[in-house]
């Protein structure tokens, strides 16, 4: 009777425990659903505007939001995303930019108007060219323009408040941006002809450097005193508000917009693949969002961190700044509520299997049964586990994640996305890559040619040789440069013998050829082919086709002598048969080694001259280091791999040849 | 005729012919002499010119050195030590892995029974047609994400995991052939595990282990790609990739072309040892049996 309430009690515990698991489970399950959801939409508040956007600004607040339109129209725009003032210019609007107080607003009509946040003309003055970009003063006293007449006639110039002309000097390129700095009272502009170059208030050079390519976009930051250029390069230059340099970096798409966020000590970068990525002021990427549709250009609110992305000519949409830096809050949140949920989901299990003690025996029962089996043998296991542990990390891991990682675009910590069978078209459609597989090919028939027949040869003279003594020195002479190591040995035949006072070209001039003598490895003719010669005479493997031969039966040569079978017919009909097992081993080990061979060309051409000596290898090196694209990296380790998989298949496809004769 | 005379006849009659004739054998050992001269050319210029003047080595490469800078071998010596002893930790401590756990996991295969040991050894064997080059891209990002990169660890982990793969298989094929009857006597004696793996299979294994280890040692001497792309610095690298930019960052500090060569020369000492080991084993070829497929 007493016992009774105690074992209700108990499976009611039990109930409680399992609904408890599973309530957390959902619970961790819906906050992924959730998380999920949020990085995926990013959704922000589309504006509602009329006419094509030139140009964004923002009041030194924050609160308005200025759209320069070709309509001839400057609009502010309040948080609510209502019109709150408007101002007519004469011609559309070319450029805009706010410091302090004041929205400085060029035209096409050369008008150049001075606005303050209310929205009434302070001044406008007229100026001779296109004024293309401007810029000017927190005061509201200097005004700095790029103008543009023709492609020849450019000038870079700053006026007073009263349209008086202090400087004007000629850029020799059209003016693509320009930025006033505050602090120094110099100008900054950017021009077309790759150059940045920083101009003091009596218009002298103070300083400047150049960028890759063509400028595409900029951005200054005024309160943190930075300078972000892109080029059509790929290429983002970051300078202070001196012009030093602090970094710079390519990017793996075209870049079409870059723009400042001092508040969050961000940079938003956004590319013609529709991607957002965001990046601390070192250029470290912190997160990346596919916004699906390309973003023409961006302003950043300085204030607040607001972003304006400008997709086609008037859809607008706004950006809270908040929601981009929690982005990636929210990631490193999301990959760690993934396992979270693995757990609850087999705590819940476990508890669920709890509320039925008769299955819940059962199934103990087989756990332990494993349990002993496995305790039984613990020896065992114990001293496989390390290697089994080290070949699943280093070995298993990177086979299956290297097939994965070829078909995905790869930053490491930042992202993985599927892109299907681009990195392989990436991959065929670069022009040296046919190039790259032909030489590859060639490579590998001379190198399985000299991995068979010289050492074959070899082996046979020296078995054929009467004199043990002979012999034995003859073996140890040939397996002695094996002192010298691999890389040396290529960078002696490079210089030493294949080079411009090299071996060969000396014993050329000696015998009269002086006229022949050549840099072989620097004529697109002969780089391969001199490539290929390294290592003559090639005598490879021939220790272990002399070790197959020594253990051919004395008798087999003995009759084949008296059988009258010469030397040659004996090697070409006893012999090569007899040792087709080693022939086998060294044919598939020389085919692997040919593919994977880097240093061969590394150390010596490099690939050219040109592309003369160009392999796969060197492209999938330079995939890893110097482009960073892993998926296109990974994607030629899986081709390679596929093309060594064949030969291996051969292989044994020959021996199963051989077993049903 | 004489008795030597008729031995020499009779010895005639029967190899005097073909290839064991008089003429045949003069060409083969022409042949193999003139091989042997072009295999040793490489060494022989390296000699040659890490000795010579600056002066000398512009007369071109048949220029003999009248008075041998040796200076240049001491030189080079000491230039390349640091990462010539990085190269040597790395190298010992990988091969030392490889052999000691591959031996293991070989004698474990061979003397244990325990559920999934087929499953274990079909597992490591699978591994052997995977190329490095498939693994290569992975394996340098796994480095990157376990935050190893440009530490020894990246070397030493993947080599001494990597290196065991064939290392198993050839332990398990000699192993397999070493007599039952010996484990079990030492069983009845009383004999643990340890003792017996310590004892008996590993002292049989000797020959082995050691061409094992050699040809592990100099796999790793000579790598060059790897190192090259999970190592970013010069003080922690191992010899062969820099020993290009050291070369020539050396040689231009001391404008002597000859340290160059030195530098080559020195940078081949371990092998010499590991060559001059390893000739005992290797050179009667008896390993041949063993490289079938």
């Amino acid at each position: 009777m007493k016992n009774k309430p105690v074992l209700s009690s108990r499976a009611e515990m039990r109930a409680i425990i399992f609904i408890l698991a599973l309530a957390v489970s959902i619970a961790s399950f819906a906050y992924t659903v959730y998380l999920q959801n949020y990085t995926k939409s990013m959704k922000g508040t589309a504006l509602s505007v009329d006419g094509t956007v030139n140009a964004v600004a923002f009041s030194h607040d924050g609160s308005l939001t200025y759209l320069g339109k070709r309509d001839n129209k400057v609009t502010a725009l309040g948080d609510d995303g209502r019109i709150v003032w408007e101002f007519e210019t004469a011609g559309p609007v070319l450029d805009m930019k706010t410091n302090g107080e004041y929205l400085y607003v060029s035209d096409d009509n050369r008008d150049i108007h001075i606005l303050d946040h209310n929205g009434s003309l302070v001044t406008s003055i007229k100026v001779s060219y296109r004024p293309t970009t401007v810029a000017g003063s927190i005061d509201g006293t200097r005004i700095l323009t790029g103008t543009t007449m023709s492609a020849m006639k450019n000038r870079f110039q700053l006026y007073n408040s009263s349209g008086e002309q202090i400087f004007s000097l000629d850029p020799r390129s059209t003016i693509t941006d320009a930025f006033y700095i505050n602090e120094s009272q110099n100008g900054i502009y950017i021009s077309r002809n790759a150059r940045v170059v920083l101009v003091d208030s009596e218009g002298n050079e103070a300083a400047s450097t150049n960028i890759e390519y063509y400028p595409v976009d900029s951005d200054f930051s005024q309160s943190d005193g930075i300078l972000l250029v892109s080029d059509e390069g790929n290429n983002i230059f970051s300078y202070d508000a001196g012009l030093n340099k602090k970094w710079n970096l390519k990017m793996d798409q075209k870049v079409n917009a870059v723009g400042i966020d001092p508040s969050n000590k961000q940079i938003a970068i956004v590319t013609n693949e529709g991607d957002f990525i965001l990046m601390d002021y070192e250029g470290q990427e912190i997160t990346r969002i596919n916004m699906t549709k390309e973003i023409r250009f961006i302003a950043v609110n300085p204030a607040n961190g607001t972003i304006i992305t400008v997709r086609g000519d008037n859809d607008l949409v706004r950006y809270d700044g908040s929601v981009l830096s929690n982005f990636s809050r929210n990631q490193t949140l999301l990959s760690i509520f993934r396992y979270m949920n693995v757990i609850f989901v087999i705590l819940a299990a476990i508890a669920f299997i709890n509320l039925f003690p008769a299955l819940r025996n059962k199934i103990a029962g087989r756990i332990l049964y494993v349990l002993k089996v496995i305790y039984r043998h613990k020896l065992s296991y114990i001293l496989i586990l390390p290697t089994v542990c080290l070949l699943l990390l280093f070995n298993y891991y990177p086979a299956v994640s290297g097939l994965f990682i070829a078909f995905t675009d790869y930053k490491p910590g930042i992202y993985m996305r599927w892109v299907g069978l681009k990195n392989f078209i990436t991959m065929i459609e670069n022009p040296y890559f046919w190039t790259g597989v032909g030489n590859m090919l060639l490579f590998l028939v001379t190198d399985i040619l000299k991995a068979l027949i010289p050492p074959v040869l070899f082996a046979e003279l020296i078995v054929a040789m009467r004199s043990k003594a002979g012999q034995y020195w003859t073996r140890v002479a040939l397996y002695l440069p094996g002192i010298l190591p691999g890389v040396a040995g290529l960078l002696v035949w490079r210089d030493g013998i294949l080079g411009h006072n090299g071996l060969v070209n000396s014993f050329l001039r000696l015998v009269g050829l002086g006229h022949l003598a050549s840099p072989w490895l620097g004529m697109e003719q002969t780089a391969i082919w001199a490539l290929i010669a390294i290592g003559f005479p090639f005598v490879g493997s021939y220790i272990i086709f002399y070790g197959a031969l020594i253990g051919v039966p004395d008798s087999l040569f003995d009759a084949a002598k008296i059988d009258g079978c010469g030397w040659w017919k004996r090697i070409l009909t006893i012999d090569i048969p007899l040792i087709s097992p080693q022939i086998k081993y060294v044919f598939v080990v020389s085919f692997i080694g040919s593919v994977q061979n880097f240093s061969l060309v590394y150390l010596t051409t490099m690939g050219g001259p040109g592309h003369a000596t160009y392999t796969p290898i060197l492209e999938l090196y330079y995939n890893m280091t110097k482009f960073q694209q892993y998926g296109v990296a990974a994607a030629m380790g899986v081709f390679l791999f596929i093309v060594i998989f064949g030969a291996t298949l051969m292989n044994l496809r020959i021996r199963t040849a051989q077993d049903n004769m | 005729m004489t008795d030597k005379g008729k031995a020499k006849k009779f010895q005639g009659f029967n190899k005097g012919k073909g290839v064991d004739g008089p003429v045949a054998q003069f060409f083969i050992g022409l042949i193999m002499a003139c091989t042997v001269f072009i295999v040793m050319m490489p060494i022989f210029i390296t000699i040659l010119s890490s000795l010579k003047t600056n002066y000398e080595a512009a007369l071109g490469v048949w220029s003999w050195p009248m008075t041998p800078k040796w200076e240049n071998w001491n030189t080079g010596f000491h230039n390349i030590t640091g990462n010539m002893v990085n190269s040597l930790i790395i190298c010992i401590v990988s091969t030392a892995g490889v052999v000691f756990l591959s031996s293991i996991v070989a004698y474990v295969l061979v003397r244990h029974n325990f559920p999934g040991k087929e499953l274990v050894f079909y597992g490591i064997i699978a591994l052997m047609i995977i190329p490095g080059v498939l693994t290569l891209t992975p394996s340098f990002l796994l480095m990157m994400n376990l935050g190893i990169k440009n530490t020894w660890w990246a070397l030493i982990l993947p080599y001494i995991s990597g290196g065991q793969v064939g290392a198993i298989f050839l332990f398990r094929t000699f192993m397999s052939q070493q007599p039952k009857d010996l484990f079990e006597a030492a069983k009845i004696d009383g004999a643990g595990e340890l003792t017996m793996y310590a004892r008996i299979a590993i002292p049989l294994a000797v020959p082995v282990l050691a061409i094992q280890a050699v040809g592990t040692f100099g796999a790793y001497y000579n790598d060059y790609l790897w190192p090259m792309l999970v190592i970013d610095e010069q003080s922690k690298q191992t010899l062969m990739p820099v020993l290009r930019s050291l070369t020539a960052q050396i040689s231009g500090i001391y404008e002597e072309q000859g340290i160059t060569h030195a530098m080559y020369l020195m940078s081949g000492i371990p092998l010499i040892f590991t060559t001059a080991f390893g000739l005992k084993y290797f050179i009667n070829g008896d390993f041949a049996a063993g490289l079938k497929l």
